[in-house]
């Protein structure tokens, strides 16, 4: 399935680091200062090295198939039963981590924010907000995160460099004082995140030239961990391990702090508006790979009628999926690390192996 | 409740169906018809309380067991 549009790499990167990002800020300080304690930031160095081997496989899989996304390659690689079995099973982990998102930011919002209003009215409205952006195609959700993107860099380094007069740096000695598992644990944790890069095999297709996806690639990858590691150690920092693990929503908790000679304050509303404007593109990136993905896996033409009742179905299971945010919580920690990791890495691997062994390549357009 | 969900699907239905029904798109039709019912039908049922298992349930029940043996084995 074709899509007449092509994004730049540089916009591919970008993306990238929404596809990842703006809930992992949200989610993972917290989390890792559970599993980590005060080693969180080696946690997200060594989950983005672990990433770094999904990316490669993503790099390979293009290089062999350009101009040709996930789903289709499937098809092409293990034939038409099998193959669209395997998108199809790529459809609906891109649908329930969609329907996942949805239901983080609108618990974020009740927990956190206004919690008089029903959690459905933020995920209705951000999924309306969804289908209108994705029925108008990938690069104008490109051109989204053009304006989002500053203002969420800015931010970030707003809210950490006001918070420095509160950090305290022995809150993250004794580094790897239980030894190197910790680490790894968290590791863990983090990797249900940062996989989600694999989301590139699926709109890297429309990246033109198909040979900078390296370069997107790397650049994403590196962003991600640059801020991740920098907002974990910012919220270790602040408040400790133990005050971040008990914290749900340790970043948004970091930007409550902020306090400048009592006029610069409370610009948590800030935060929130910058936030949910990341967790829009996320949103309507999945819904866009969904979308595509099911069209390419059922053979349609185009696959704009299939977006507003797909989203529709979001919002119905991502109101069905949980029932309340420390059950987010538990899953996150406890169920997630093992399913993203069978979809995000093996799967893919499992392509790139076959792919190999039955000399299955396509060049050119 | 009730009448609110139909109304809002029936506007999404609005939306494509009557362009695709005047390409003769019967095969984007046919597949947007099964997403859109199984999204109405849900919505409904879950309006009604009616008791739909979790996928994150079914999720829990796989992959649990997957991830508690990582976390055993690495962390």
């Amino acid at each position: 399935m074709r899509e007449e549009g092509y994004i730049s790499p540089r916009q591919a990167a970008v993306l990238l680091w929404f596809a990842v990002l703006p809930t992992a800020i949200l989610f993972l300080p917290s989390l890792l200062a559970l599993r980590a304690h005060q080693d969180a930031w080696l946690s997200v160095i060594m989950a983005t090295l672990a990433a770094g081997a999904v990316a490669l496989v993503v790099y390979l899989l293009a290089q062999r198939f350009p101009h040709h996304t996930l789903f289709q390659y499937c098809e092409l690689i293990l034939g038409p039963v099998t193959g669209k079995m395997v998108a199809l099973i790529f459809v609906l982990a891109f649908f329930l981590l969609d329907a996942v998102v949805i239901r983080e930011f609108s618990e974020f919002l009740v927990t956190a924010v206004m919690p008089e209003t029903p959690a459905l009215f933020f995920g209705l409205s951000i999924v309306a907000v969804a289908v209108y952006a994705v029925r108008n195609g990938l690069e104008v959700i490109a051109r989204c995160t053009d304006f989002i993107l500053p203002l969420m860099v800015t931010f970030i380094a707003i809210v950490l460099l006001f918070a420095t007069p509160e950090m305290m740096p022995r809150n993250i000695f004794p580094v790897l004082e239980n030894g190197f598992r910790p680490v790894l644990g968290g590791a863990l944790v983090t990797w249900s995140f940062l996989g989600q890069v694999v989301i590139l095999a699926a709109y890297g297709a429309f990246v033109n030239p198909p040979r900078a996806l390296r370069a997107s690639l790397i650049s994403g990858l590196l962003g991600i961990a640059f801020f991740l590691s920098l907002v974990t150690m910012g919220t270790i920092l602040v408040f400790g391990c133990c005050e971040a693990a008990r914290l749900t929503f340790a970043a948004y908790a970091l930007a409550r702090v902020v306090s400048l000679g009592q006029f610069f304050e409370r610009i948590e509303a800030l935060f929130l508006a910058i936030w949910v404007g990341g967790v829009f593109i996320k949103i309507t990136l999945n819904l866009y790979v969904v979308s595509l993905g099911l069209a390419t896996v059922t053979g349609l033409k185009e696959y704009r009628p299939l977006v507003a009742p797909l989203g529709a179905l979001n919002v119905a299971v991502a109101a069905l999926l949980y029932r309340n945010i420390s059950e987010i919580r538990h899953d996150l920690l406890l169920v997630e690390p093992g399913w993203t990791l069978t979809w995000q890495l093996i799967l893919p691997l499992f392509l790139l192996v076959m792919a190999w062994l039955r000399g299955k390549r396509r060049t050119g357009i | 409740m009730l009448i609110l969900i139909i109304l809002a699907f029936l506007g999404i239905a609005y939306l494509d169906a009557p362009e695709l029904w005047q390409k003769k798109y019967w095969r984007e039709l046919a597949v947007m018809g099964i997403v859109w019912s199984l999204g109405l039908a849900l919505s409904l049922a879950l309006a009604l309380n009616l008791p739909v298992p979790s996928p994150a349930k079914l999720l829990a029940r796989v992959f649990g067991p997957v991830t508690e043996w990582l976390t055993r084995l690495i962390g």
